[in-house]
C-alpha cells in the first residue's frame, strides 16, 4: 500500500499543525491566512488538505442518523408535567 | 389543563419553565437520542438515558440562562448519566485504554499514513453502515469525540466542557480517534479488495 508522500516544502510541519484546526473551524485568523495562502502555492499540501476534508465529509454524510422513536418526546413531556 | 389557582407570578414561572424546556431543550431530542444510542447501542437504554437527562435538566432548569448553550449542557448531563449508570451496572470502570491516549504524543500532528491513500476513491463508495460500524467499534472515549466534533459540530471549547477535559486533550483525543477510524475503514476497504 503506497503512502501519500510528505510534502518537501519548508512549511509542511506548520501546515500539519494547522490542518486539523482549519478543518474543525478552530484556527486563528493568522493561522487561517497562512493556511489559505500556503495551499494555493503548494500542491502536495493542498492534496493532503483535500484528503482530510473528504475524510471529514465521509464521516458527516455516511454515519446513519437513527430516527427518533415516535413516543419519546411525548413521554418526556408527560414525565415533566406529571 | 389544570385551572390556574396559584399566584400570577408562580403561574408565569411555570409557563416560562415550559417555554424554555420546549424552545431550548426539546429541539435537541433527536441528536440526544442518537448520541445516547451510539453510547449504549441499545434503543431502550438510549431512550431511558435521554429521558433521565431531560428530567434532570428540568429539575435544574432554574440554573439555565437563556441565550447560553443548552445543547452543550444537555450533552454534558447525558454523558455523565451514562458514565454513572455504566459504572453502576458493570461495577467496572470503562474499558477505555487511557494508557493508549496518554502514550500518544500531543506533538504528533501527522495523520496516520498506514492507510493514507485509500480514502478518496474507495471509501466514498462505502455505504453508511460500514462507516457507522467503524465508528461504533472505537472505544467509547474516541467514539464520543468524533460524534461531538464531526457529527454535532461542537467546538473544542464546548467539548472540553462537556467532557471535563482540557482543550489539549480534546485535540489529541480527536486526532487519535480519527487515525483509529481511518485504520478501521482502511482495513474494511482492504478486505473488500479496494486497495
Amino acid at each position: 500500500m503506497s503512502e501519500y508522500p510528505d510534502c518537501r516544502c519548508n512549511d509542511f510541519e506548520k501546515f500539519l499543525k494547522i490542518l486539523n484546526l482549519m478543518l474543525d473551524n478552530e484556527a486563528s485568523d493568522d493561522q487561517e491566512e497562512f493556511f489559505n495562502a500556503h495551499i494555493e502555492k503548494c500542491m502536495v499540501c493542498f492534496a493532503h488538505y483535500n484528503i482530510e476534508f473528504q475524510f471529514r465529509q465521509l464521516i458527516k454524510t455516511k454515519v446513519n442518523y437513527k430516527p427518533i422513536p415516535e413516543d419519546l418526546a411525548q413521554e418526556i413531556r408527560l414525565k415533566i408535567t406529571g | 389543563m389544570q385551572t390556574v389557582d396559584t399566584s400570577v407570578q408562580e403561574a408565569y414561572s411555570d409557563l416560562k419553565k415550559v417555554n424554555v424546556f420546549e424552545n431550548e431543550f426539546m429541539p435537541h431530542v433527536g441528536s440526544m437520542y442518537n448520541f445516547a444510542f451510539r453510547l449504549t447501542f441499545d434503543e431502550d437504554e438510549a431512550k431511558d438515558l435521554v429521558q433521565d437527562t431531560y428530567l434532570k435538566a428540568y429539575r435544574f432548569i432554574n440554573s439555565f440562562q437563556e441565550g447560553t448553550n443548552a445543547k452543550a449542557w444537555l450533552y454534558r448531563i447525558l454523558k455523565n448519566n451514562f458514565i454513572n449508570d455504566y459504572r453502576k451496572k458493570s461495577k467496572q470502570p470503562s474499558k477505555v485504554d487511557y494508557q493508549e491516549i496518554e502514550q500518544y504524543s500531543n506533538s504528533e500532528d501527522r495523520p496516520s499514513n498506514a492507510t493514507f491513500d485509500y480514502q478518496l476513491e474507495t471509501t466514498k463508495d462505502m455505504i453508511g453502515d460500514e462507516v457507522s460500524n467503524a465508528l461504533n467499534s472505537l472505544a467509547v472515549d474516541f467514539r464520543t469525540v468524533i460524534i461531538l466534533c464531526d457529527l454535532e459540530g461542537f467546538t473544542y471549547e464546548e467539548m472540553a466542557k462537556i467532557l471535563d477535559i482540557p482543550i489539549g486533550t480534546v485535540r489529541s483525543r480527536l486526532h487519535r480517534a480519527r487515525n483509529l477510524l481511518r485504520e478501521k475503514l482502511g482495513s474494511y476497504a482492504h478486505s473488500m479488495g479496494y486497495n
